[in-house]
């Protein structure tokens, strides 16, 4: 099991410029990277014989207003270490690789992001709609600004 | 309709008595009312505390009331749980593939209103009410199995007291 110092080492001795630690937890290594690398990048620490990151627990986006935060939850089965990676994309319009070519689990995580954020991922082998209604028309629910035609919003409390 | 309505009262006083008079109204509702199988269907945490009060310890079945697999078996619908707009239309199906007379319960909050999904949500349809008829509204979230047998003789009490002249289909649902 490599800690988050050997981590972070290695992924920037690989790629100088593009990497950067965000989190020095030992359960919870973070790297902010750039999004142009991310395949790249993700076939780097799968295949690394010191980091073997081969199992993907989640794909998460964030709405931070400002960009959208595409955040991977990585670990390895082998060596039973963490990694979580940051990248940032557009807010609208974004687009990023998929790394469905290098891991393949993440098609599904792909394909929801796409479908609640608006972000295409490039290469997608199959990116059409499964979770929301078949005849959905109303964009992208999961930012912060989106309203729809039976959306209520939250009543300002106190004041 | 006086004497009508006063037989029953007279007929079941008496002891032993194999034979009661009484009207095709009160035989039938009572006989709907006491045994309501109601369509195994949940979709959220109220479904657990559902399955909990048919289990052993709250024990449904001596309402004469058993979980039936399959609508069309099925005379009462507990609508346990958050109904999403994608799950809305097979609700609405499993409702209209029941034989008449149906019922509908709605149990907690999110089949009340929307519940604690009401605000900021873009999937959580606001009361099951907008999509199909509900006979009783059970708050809670989720409500406890008593409150779920208090709903049920709720409803008994409401069946008990049913018209033969409003069986229709116009009517009801």
């Amino acid at each position: 099991m490599a800690d988050s110092g050997t981590i972070i080492r290695l992924l920037v001795e690989k790629f100088p410029s593009q990497v950067e630690a965000i989190e020095l937890n030992p359960k919870q290594t973070a790297v902010q990277i750039d999004p142009r690398i991310v395949v790249a990048f993700f076939e780097f620490i799968k295949t690394h014989p010191d980091l073997k990151m081969a199992y993907l627990s989640s794909i998460s986006g964030v709405d931070m207003t400002t960009n959208i935060d595409i955040v991977y939850f990585l670990s390895s089965i082998e060596y039973k270490h963490k990694l979580t990676v940051r990248t940032k994309v557009n807010r609208k319009g974004g687009k990023i690789d998929t790394i469905s070519t290098v891991i393949k689990g993440a098609n599904w995580f792909e394909r929801e992001i796409w479908e609640l954020f608006g972000v295409e991922f490039l290469g997608h082998p199959n990116l059409t709609q499964f979770l929301l209604p078949d005849d959905w028309d109303e964009g992208p629910p999961m930012l912060r600004d989106w309203t729809g035609r039976n959306f209520v919003k939250m009543p300002e409390i106190g004041g | 309709m006086g004497i009508i309505s006063r037989v029953p009262v007279i007929a079941e006083k008496i002891p032993g008595g194999a034979i009661v008079a009484t009207s095709l109204e009160k035989i039938l509702n009572l006989s709907r009312a006491s045994s309501m199988w109601y369509l195994l269907f949940g979709t959220a945490c109220c479904a657990i505390e559902m399955m909990c009060t048919g289990a052993s310890r709250y024990d449904f079945d001596r309402f004469g009331m058993f979980f039936r697999a399959s609508p069309r078996q099925a005379d009462l619908m507990f609508v346990a749980g958050t109904i999403t707009y994608k799950m809305a239309p097979r609700v609405k199906r499993l409702y209209e593939q029941m034989a008449e007379p149906r019922y509908v319960i709605a149990m907690g909050g999110c089949a009340c209103n929307g519940g604690p999904f009401y605000y900021d949500s873009y999937a959580v349809l606001k009361g099951v009410d907008l999509i199909i008829p509900v006979d009783v509204y059970l708050p809670g979230c989720p409500p406890r199995p008593e409150s779920l047998m208090e709903a049920c003789i709720k409803l008994q009490e409401k069946i008990k007291r049913e018209k033969l002249q409003d069986w229709s289909s116009d009517k009801r649902g």
